[in-house]
């Protein structure tokens, strides 16, 4: 939802989500764009220079906005990291699922422009550097193994996720329950992560 | 869906020259800017050749993907099971599938746009998916019953879940990146395959 007193700049980019997801990079128009967000046409061109750069720009809002289902409060102890882990997995998911349309509209563009795909390249990940810290964090802390550099067991988790619920939930292969989806990833990320559990206080460690 | 085989000699040449034009104009331009047009020119010959052949662009575009992945599954099913440690036939099928996906990176990109843009259009790509997954299944199975893998592992849900992480982690590394280090992308598939059937060969 757009705030009451959102500049023009907001309206724009609301607007351009919206189309974008409806028609893709390829079809939208900047007219569509202004249309949508009931500003004068010309007015694009105060904040933004073509289709492409406001489409970086929905881009980054969105992947900025990401990092929202990240917990706010980091694992203290390695017993904390599966429920870390199933907390950030249920928002991701749930978000993902919810989003599906305007993921696969991004997906699009990237896939048939060049030089949109060299721009989100390049263009920062903030839940993926999230995901990097706090794995990078528990392998220091030996809390989990996952015997890949912490990059590739981010890019991993994430692929799994976003093509797990892309089958699911777009191609309408299976179209099971969120809850299952979740619980399925959540499990996946574990095994992937090796998170080891230490053994429950009380066991005594004959040395 | 086109059953339009050619009759003559000649035709099968006209065919070959609209394939190969039609994926280097896809591979270019993509699935959307593609027309019709540019493929005919590109192989020298008249539109109308062109529906002789294929019904229209996506037919075009369905036989190009038929003989692709032909191309990357065919070479998966020299891997036979049975006769390796089933491992080293991870590694293996994980190598020759990142080598045939990078080698055919750009078409895959095009196939991945179609996807997308027509999730409802019967596709190859699903059936060829589906055929990769119930292999993937039954090698899980045999690692069952030779205690590699724990039984409380569900093999269909693991293939599907393998399946997907294999194949979009592809899509990052070849297609939105270029990356050329595969003895290091083919190792760390295999680990975190391992790591996803709770197989620990340390």
């Amino acid at each position: 939802m757009v705030p009451p007193e959102a500049s023009s700049r907001d309206l724009l980019l609301a607007a351009a989500r919206d189309v974008f997801t409806a028609k893709g990079l390829h079809a939208a128009r900047i007219t569509d764009i202004t249309d949508g967000a009931g500003v004068a046409a010309g007015s694009f061109y105060t904040y933004f220079s073509s289709k492409e750069e406001i489409f970086a720009a929905v881009v980054r809002r969105l992947r900025t906005s990401a990092l929202r289902h990240v917990p706010t409060e980091p694992p203290t102890s390695a017993a904390e990291v599966e429920p870390w882990i199933h907390q950030t997995v249920e928002n991701w998911v749930s978000a993902l699922v919810d989003n599906a349309a305007q993921w696969m509209a991004i997906n699009v563009a990237a896939l048939g422009d060049e030089q949109v795909r060299d721009t989100l390249r390049e263009q920062a990940d903030p839940f993926a550097e999230a995901l990097r810290a706090a794995f990078g964090t528990w392998i220091e802390n030996g809390w989990i193994d996952p015997g890949v550099p912490c990059d590739v067991a981010v890019d991993a988790v994430v692929a799994m996720s976003e093509q797990a619920v892309s089958h699911w939930f777009y191609l309408d292969e299976s179209k099971p329950s969120v809850e299952f989806a979740i619980e399925q990833l959540t499990h996946a990320w574990i095994a992937i992560l090796r998170v080891d559990v230490p053994a429950p206080e009380g066991e005594a460690g004959d040395v | 869906m086109s059953d339009k085989l050619p009759q003559t000699p000649h035709g099968f040449r006209t065919r070959g020259a609209l394939l190969r034009a039609g994926r280097k104009v896809l591979e270019q331009k993509g699935l959307h800017k593609t027309r019709i047009a540019d493929v005919a020119a590109e192989a020298g010959v008249a539109v109308g050749s062109f529906y002789v052949h294929f019904d229209n662009k996506e037919d075009l575009f369905r036989q190009l993907l038929i003989a692709v992945e032909d191309e990357v599954y065919g070479e998966l099913s020299t891997v036979a099971p049975g006769t390796a440690d089933p491992v080293q036939r991870i590694l293996e099928t994980n190598r020759l599938y990142l080598t045939a996906f990078k080698r055919n990176s750009r078409f895959w990109r095009v196939i991945e746009e179609s996807v997308l843009l027509f999730p409802d259009a019967p596709s190859v790509l699903s059936e060829r998916r589906v055929y990769y997954r119930s292999r993937t299944e039954r090698a899980i199975r045999r690692m069952q019953q030779s205690g590699l893998v724990a039984t409380t592992i569900e093999p269909a849900a693991a293939a599907l879940i393998l399946g997907a992480m294999t194949e979009r982690l592809a899509y990052m590394w070849f297609v939105f990146d270029d990356r050329s280090d595969l003895d290091d992308l083919t190792g760390y598939l295999t680990r975190l395959w391992l790591n996803l059937l709770g197989i620990d060969d340390r």
